[in-house]
């Protein structure tokens, strides 16, 4: 076996040639230990051209892996040919090592890896800024213009007329953040009548069926690697990652509330991000002391639609439509969200208006009332603690899907409570048709 | 597809090379999957390797027969040695639901030949290992 040594971005990446059994792995073994010493931290296994994996070479990935998980340095593997992958997956390796389809996307796993370490590292000296009953550290993020995606059209959902010429269906992927209105279902008919709130976040996928039970229906598809199809009228993703993560640590027990967190994150928004064009997306890992849910009782498909015409939001069908908390349904709790805010205090002139009201109902009366409008889903665990200096959203929420009990899922009330977070936010640039859902089934 | 090949290795790790050369020689003869060549020999590297590596207590040189067998759509790979007793179907099977940084390192090989294999019988005959795995063939 040859291996091929290369640098990028500070990270070594080894592409290795040929069969990688004892024999080989041996001597794969002693290169390392000869080169650890000057080697940069994080190691990429770029396997594109290995065409043989034995027990001897799954020996030596592991000991790389312990080593530099011992090191606290990255490690990740690429290219893993089809019958490499099986070994790897019979051996059960494949779930924890970090895989990879391409060197690229081997690389900046580990570069993120890298910045999160550094960031854990500058903790102290991140910068801070005081906002309600609390102050945020600031993590920088990614620097890809953000987008939210749209399917469907919110006034679908609003008067009740979906069809199953609305639905749509969709892929979901570990890192697809996004909310709507959804189910889970093999046939048309058989999620149609009790489509309900959705919430896709950290790889699973709750949705609150409105068949009457009051009960979510909680998947996590990680394994199955986006074979899953969810069925949706209406969703909303958030697309181009993070801009900025935001660590939020209240100063009290009660902290702020979600109206209040988006408040503060326009005005810092307004002051420090001249990109910001009125509208942010949100993912946040919280701890939240007092938690106001709502949900929507029925499919609003077409059959459902109250007689009058009107929206199920206005006053005389809202209580037949929504159940909507006046006393906190859960406390002390952890919340995973997905959320999305428009600032009604500026134009948001920039947006295809088009776009913006498939995602937004907005009414000129509204506008003058109100100065801000939010769209936030939860999904609750019992109470998991925080990491020491958590800098990575992604890992946090895994942490939370993997280790907590699930609890429920809720559409968020605004005045819903949160005391310690993070928050991943979006300055979104664009609000664009989502390319990745297909019409029908 | 019938066809057999015979092979009678010395008690060194360097016969393996060897082993996956004429088994490759004999894949293309019979025409065998490129799956079932990876098959084949990984479940030849990690028997043959166990056997050269632990059925040993002396220094002598010793004889493994190995017989590669296609009949049909079924291959069957069949390894005899005169080392210590060893049934590979008592080997203790690792937990591979433990967090990785917790897997002890070695273990896994006769784990992926138990996966890999359809049937393994073992037997002990005058002081002589006997194993036999057979696997059906699938397609390309």
């Amino acid at each position: 076996m040859n291996i091929i040594e290369s640098i990028q971005d500070g990270i070594t990446i080894l592409r290795l040639e040929g069969r990688f059994d004892a024999f080989e792995a041996k001597s794969f073994m002693d290169t390392i230990r000869s080169k650890s010493s000057d080697l940069p931290m994080s190691i990429v296994l770029d396997m594109s051209v290995v065409n043989y994996l034995s027990s001897g070479g799954l020996r030596a990935i592991l000991t790389l892996y312990k080593s530099q998980r011992e090191r606290g340095m990255a490690f990740a593997l690429a290219c893993l040919q089809p019958y490499c992958g099986q070994v790897l997956r019979i051996a059960g390796f494949a779930d924890t090592l970090n895989v990879f389809e391409t060197q690229q996307d081997a690389v900046a796993h580990c570069r993120n890896l890298m910045h999160d370490k550094i960031m854990a590292e500058q903790w102290d000296n991140l910068s801070t800024y005081d906002i309600e009953h609390g102050r945020v550290r600031i993590i920088p993020g990614s620097d890809q213009p953000g987008a939210i995606e749209v399917m469907g059209h919110v006034n679908d959902v609003l008067f009740s007329r979906i069809t199953p010429a609305h639905l749509c269906s969709k892929r979901f992927s570990e890192t697809e953040f996004s909310i709507g209105l959804g189910g889970l279902g093999d046939r048309v008919k058989d999620y149609i009548g009790i489509m309900g709130e959705m919430i896709t976040i950290g790889g699973t996928m709750v949705w609150l069926p409105t068949d009457g039970h009051d009960t979510p229906d909680y998947l996590i598809p990680r394994a199955d690697h986006g074979e899953v199809t969810l069925r949706t009228g209406f969703n909303v993703s958030v697309a181009g990652g993070f801009n900025k993560f935001f660590h939020y640590k209240s100063a009290d027990a009660e902290g702020i509330t979600i109206g209040e967190l988006y408040r503060n994150l326009f005005n810092y928004a307004r002051q420090f991000h001249p990109e910001f064009k009125g509208a942010l997306a949100l993912a946040i890992r919280a701890q939240m002391p007092a938690v106001f849910g709502a949900g929507i009782k029925h499919s609003p498909i077409a059959e459902n639609a109250p007689g009058d015409g009107g929206m199920i939001t206005a006053p005389q069908h809202f209580t037949e439509w929504f159940e909507s908390d006046s006393a906190p349904r859960h406390e002390n709790v952890t919340g995973l969200i997905v959320g999305m805010g428009i600032d009604l205090t500026g134009t948001l002139s920039h947006y295809d208006e088009k776009q913006l009201g498939a995602v937004f109902y907005i009414n000129p009366a509204q506008k003058q009332s109100q100065k801000q409008m939010l769209h936030n889903h939860v999904v609750l665990f019992n109470r998991q603690p925080f990491t020491d200096h958590p800098v990575n959203l992604d890992w946090e929420i895994r942490r939370v899907v993997d280790d907590g009990d699930f609890i429920d899922m809720r559409h968020l009330l605004d005045n819903s409570r949160l005391n310690e977070a993070l928050v991943g936010v979006n300055f979104v640039q664009q609000f664009r048709p989502d390319p990745h859902g297909r019409q029908g089934m | 597809m019938n066809g057999v090949l015979d092979v009678v290795l010395k008690n060194d790790l360097s016969e393996i090379q060897r082993l996956s050369v004429l088994a490759e020689t004999f894949s293309g003869e019979q025409a065998l999957p490129s799956s079932a060549l990876f098959d084949m020999n990984l479940v030849l590297e990690e028997i043959i390797s166990n056997v050269i590596k632990y059925a040993y207590n002396d220094d002598g040189a010793h004889q493994i027969m190995v017989r590669l067998r296609v009949h049909g759509d079924e291959l069957s790979i069949e390894v005899e040695d005169d080392g210590l007793p060893f049934n590979p179907l008592e080997a203790p099977t690792p937990d591979i639901t433990q967090p990785l940084e917790e897997r002890p390192i070695g273990g896994l090989g006769l784990h992926l030949v138990k996966k890999i294999m359809d049937t393994i019988q073992y037997s002990r005959t005058n002081g002589i290992n006997h194993l036999v795995m057979r696997k059906r063939i699938s397609g390309q």
